[in-house]
C-alpha cells in the first residue's frame, strides 16, 4: 500500500524527467517536442504540450487514487464516518 | 541558547555523514565566495590553441571546446548554482510562507482560494511548469530564479498550511487574541515562529532540488545564458562530444551529484535533529 501512495507522488516526477530523458536518449516524444517548442519560442505548440501533459498527470493520479481504492479493501469499504 | 547551540554541535558530530556533508557545503560555499583569487584563469578566456586540452599543470582538469579553462569554470558555476538556489528559495519560501500562513490561518474562501491555486501549479510537473515560464518571461536569470520558485511554491504552501492549522488551536493564540491583538500581529509574532521549523527542513531540501532544476534547465538551453559558466550548459557542451572527450561533461554532472548529495543528506540530517521526539528527550 504505501508502493502505491509512493507512486502516486511520483507519477509527477517521471512525466517531469521524460522531458530531460528524451531529449539525451533522441526519443521523439512529447518532452522532446515540448523542449524544442520551448527553445524556438513556438508558443502554441508549447502551450498544448503543456496542457496535454497536465491533463495526463491529472488522469494517471486519479487512476492511482482509484487503484488504491480497489486494492485496498479497507478503503473501499468505508462508507463515511 | 549556548546550550541549544552546543547541543546542536554535538548532535551534528554524533552522525558523522551529516557532518561530512556540512563540511562538504561548507567548502563550496568558499570556494564560490574565492574564486576569483582561486584560479588563475578566467572563466571567460578562450584560448583556441589549447583546444580539449587534457589535464596538464596549467589547466588541472583541462580546457573545454574553446580553451577555457574547466577547473575555472566549475568554480565559478558554483557561484551561479549556489546564488539561483538561494535567491530561489527565498521568493519562493517568502511566497510560500505567506500562502500558506494565510490560507492556515484564516480557513473558508482564503483557504480555499490558496488551495485550488495550488493545486492548479501541481497539475503540471515541476521543469514543466518552470519551462513554461521561461517561454513566457523570457530568458534571464531573475525570469530563472522566479521559475525555480514557483515550481517550490505548492509545497510551501501546504506544509506552512497544515503547521498552521496544528498552531492556531493553541491556548497562547487565544489568550493573544483575547487581550486584543489583531489576526496580523498574531500571524507574525506568534504563529509565524512556531510555525516555521517544518520549513526550515523543506528549504534545506529544495536547495538541492533547486540546483537541480537550474541545470536542467540550463541543460535545455533556456536557464543561464550560455557564455556564463553553469554546470548544466556545461553539460550540455559536452554532451556533443561525449565520445571522444567524456571529461567535459562528467566533472560538472560530478559536481552537481555531489553538491546536490550533499545537500539532501544535510537536510536529512537537520530534519532528524529537528524531530520533536528527539527535542522532547533532551
Amino acid at each position: 500500500m504505501p508502493v502505491i501512495t509512493l507512486l502516486g507522488l511520483r507519477i509527477r516526477l517521471i512525466f517531469g524527467g521524460s522531458v530531460i530523458v528524451e531529449q539525451i536518449f533522441n526519443i521523439n516524444g512529447m518532452g522532446r517536442v515540448m523542449s524544442k517548442a520551448i527553445t524556438m519560442q513556438d508558443t502554441n505548440v508549447a502551450q498544448c504540450c503543456v496542457l496535454i501533459i497536465g491533463i495526463v498527470v491529472i488522469l494517471s493520479t486519479l487512476l492511482i487514487d482509484i487503484l488504491y481504492g480497489v486494492i485496498d479493501p479497507r478503503i473501499r469499504d468505508r462508507k463515511g464516518v | 541558547m549556548k546550550k541549544r547551540a552546543g547541543e546542536f554541535l554535538s548532535l551534528m558530530y554524533a552522525r558523522k555523514l551529516v557532518f561530512a556533508c556540512f563540511v562538504v557545503i561548507l567548502l563550496i560555499v568558499l570556494i564560490a565566495i574565492f574564486a576569483p583569487f582561486l584560479t588563475r584563469h578566467g572563466p571567460y578566456d578562450i584560448d583556441l590553441k589549447n583546444r580539449l586540452a587534457g589535464c596538464t599543470a596549467d589547466h588541472l582538469l583541462g580546457t573545454d571546446n574553446q580553451g577555457r579553462d574547466l577547473l575555472t569554470r566549475m568554480f565559478y558555476g558554483t557561484r551561479s548554482a549556489l546564488l539561483i538556489a538561494a535567491a530561489s528559495i527565498v521568493v519562493g519560501g517568502a511566497i510560500g510562507v505567506f500562502l500558506g500562513m494565510v490560507a492556515g490561518y484564516f480557513g473558508n474562501w482564503a483557504d480555499y482560494l490558496i488551495m485550488r491555486f495550488t493545486e492548479t501549479l501541481l497539475a503540471v510537473p515541476g521543469i514543466v511548469l518552470s519551462m513554461a515560464v521561461m517561454l513566457v518571461l523570457g530568458q534571464s536569470t531573475w525570469n530563472l530564479v522566479f521559475a525555480i520558485a514557483i515550481s517550490t511554491i505548492p509545497t510551501y504552501i501546504r506544509v506552512m498550511r497544515s503547521q498552521v492549522m496544528s498552531v492556531k488551536t493553541a491556548d497562547y493564540i487565544a489568550s493573544c487574541r483575547i487581550q486584543g491583538g489583531t489576526d496580523w500581529h498574531i500571524m507574525a509574532r506568534h504563529v509565524l515562529p512556531n510555525a516555521i521549523s517544518p520549513i526550515i527542513v523543506t528549504a534545506t531540501m529544495n536547495i538541492g532540488n533547486s540546483i537541480l532544476s537550474e541545470a536542467t534547465l540550463s541543460f535545455l538551453g533556456l536557464g543561464i545564458p550560455v557564455p556564463q559558466a553553469a554546470w548544466g550548459s556545461m553539460v550540455s557542451e559536452g554532451f556533443a562530444i561525449l565520445r571522444s572527450n567524456p571529461r567535459l561533461s562528467i566533472v560538472p554532472g560530478c559536481a552537481i551529484l555531489i553538491v546536490v548529495l550533499a545537500f539532501n543528506i544535510f537536510g536529512d540530517g537537520i530534519r532528524d535533529i529537528l524531530d520533536p521526539r528527539i527535542k522532547n528527550n533532551i
